[in-house]
């Protein structure tokens, strides 16, 4: 598969990373990723990202055009993950549904501003008005960074999944209005046409 | 699958039968569906008018993804209830139920029994909650639902469209089954 997103970026400390969409032939890298992450989050991933066989049949979901991964990398390495999966269907077909995932190094960085611009973006190209990201109890980082990008918490659900060790979990549910977004947009616009600044 | 009937009447004495919808139900479940007032169908999550889409839930079944439960009155189907459990990852011990009952059957208990009937499908596979989700639009829903157990757990606003791409409320409702 050949990717179609292709950019080269700097985080604020000058690092230049590359942002790409991830293709099935990232079996090895998205491992190695993986790995890297902090033990106690892996448990609370959504599969057991330990697995070749599971993340290689994830890889395969990206034939579907449902489902859209953008990597970013440093040195061919991958240092975050963003992935969305459009879920297109009946009620939901204006929503989809996002995921960040950061190595701890670059978390202090805007890597997480840069991924999910791209997914904006990404969402915007298919029509979405809604974005939604379930946080379990346990994943602070990934609320906090959601809540930094003015993600707004709407419920928590009790008890409502399990880890890969069968314990359980309240998730939290985010929600983020691509619409609003492009109306706040459009406003700043017109706003700055009819009072120029002098500069 | 077992073959699973069962009679059960409903509050105006009348009897329906429930069994599990199979591949032989196909052309009567899709008459049940189109056979709904078009302003109820609006509401429902995909568009069970189309003929693939009930091949989606056949498929769906067959994949032990889902279950479903029909009542049977007079060689129709009157209700339809539906347990769907993702097989993996965090979602793979909660089934989410859905219910349709025939308009002229509404108001008689059918939607509580048909939930019931779900309940024990539940927990024979050793879920540990359910949930239901729903525009506000559907308030028979919240009507049968409430009284069994579950509980409002957050609303979404506008949130979801119906199939004429009007905008609704997401209401999420939860029960522990453990």
């Amino acid at each position: 598969m050949v990717a179609d997103l292709f950019r080269t970026k700097h985080l604020e400390d000058g690092t230049k990373i590359t942002v790409r969409e991830k293709t099935r032939e990232d079996l090895d890298a998205s491992m190695e990723f993986y790995a890297s992450m902090p033990e106690q989050e892996r448990e609370l991933m959504r599969i057991d990202v330990a697995d070749r066989s599971v993340v290689e049949s994830r890889l395969q979901e990206l034939e579907k055009d449902n489902f859209f991964r953008l990597v970013a990398e440093v040195d061919g390495k991958f240092i975050g993950e963003a992935i969305l999966e459009d879920l297109r269907y009946g009620w939901m077909k204006k929503t989809g549904e996002i995921r960040i995932l950061i190595l701890p190094a670059y978390r202090e960085t805007d890597l997480a501003r840069i991924l999910s611009r791209e997914l904006f973006l990404v969402a915007a190209r298919r029509g979405l008005n809604n974005l939604i990201a379930r946080i379990l109890d346990g994943e602070t980082w990934m609320y906090d960074t959601l809540r930094n990008l003015h993600f707004k918490h709407e419920a928590t659900q009790k008890r409502h999944a399990v880890d890969l060790n069968d314990n359980q979990h309240d998730v939290h549910l985010m929600t983020f209005s691509l619409t609003r977004m492009w109306q706040d947009i459009e406003n700043a616009i017109a706003e700055s046409i009819a009072s120029p600044r002098e500069y | 699958m077992s073959e699973f009937f069962k009679e059960v009447r409903l509050t105006n004495g009348k009897k329906v039968g429930l069994k599990h919808l199979g591949r032989d139900d196909f052309e009567l479940s899709l008459e049940f569906f189109r056979n709904q007032p078009e302003n109820d169908r609006v509401y429902l999550r995909r568009d069970v008018t189309e003929r693939s889409v009930i091949e989606t839930r056949l498929e769906e079944i067959e994949n032990g993804l889902s279950t479903v439960i029909i009542a049977i009155d007079e060689g129709r189907i009157v209700g339809d209830a539906l347990l769907y459990v993702a097989q993996r990852g965090w979602f793979r011990k909660t089934g989410e139920i859905r219910f349709v009952v025939d308009v002229d059957y509404r108001g008689l208990g059918l939607g509580t029994l048909l939930a019931r009937e779900i309940f024990m499908v539940a927990i024979k596979q050793g879920l540990r909650k359910l949930e239901a989700t729903c525009m506000e639009t559907q308030t028979g829903v919240v009507m049968v639902l409430e009284p069994l157990g579950f509980e409002k757990e957050g609303v979404l606003k506008n949130f979801v469209v119906d199939l004429r791409g009007g905008e609704h409320d997401l209401i999420l409702l939860g029960m522990h089954l453990g």
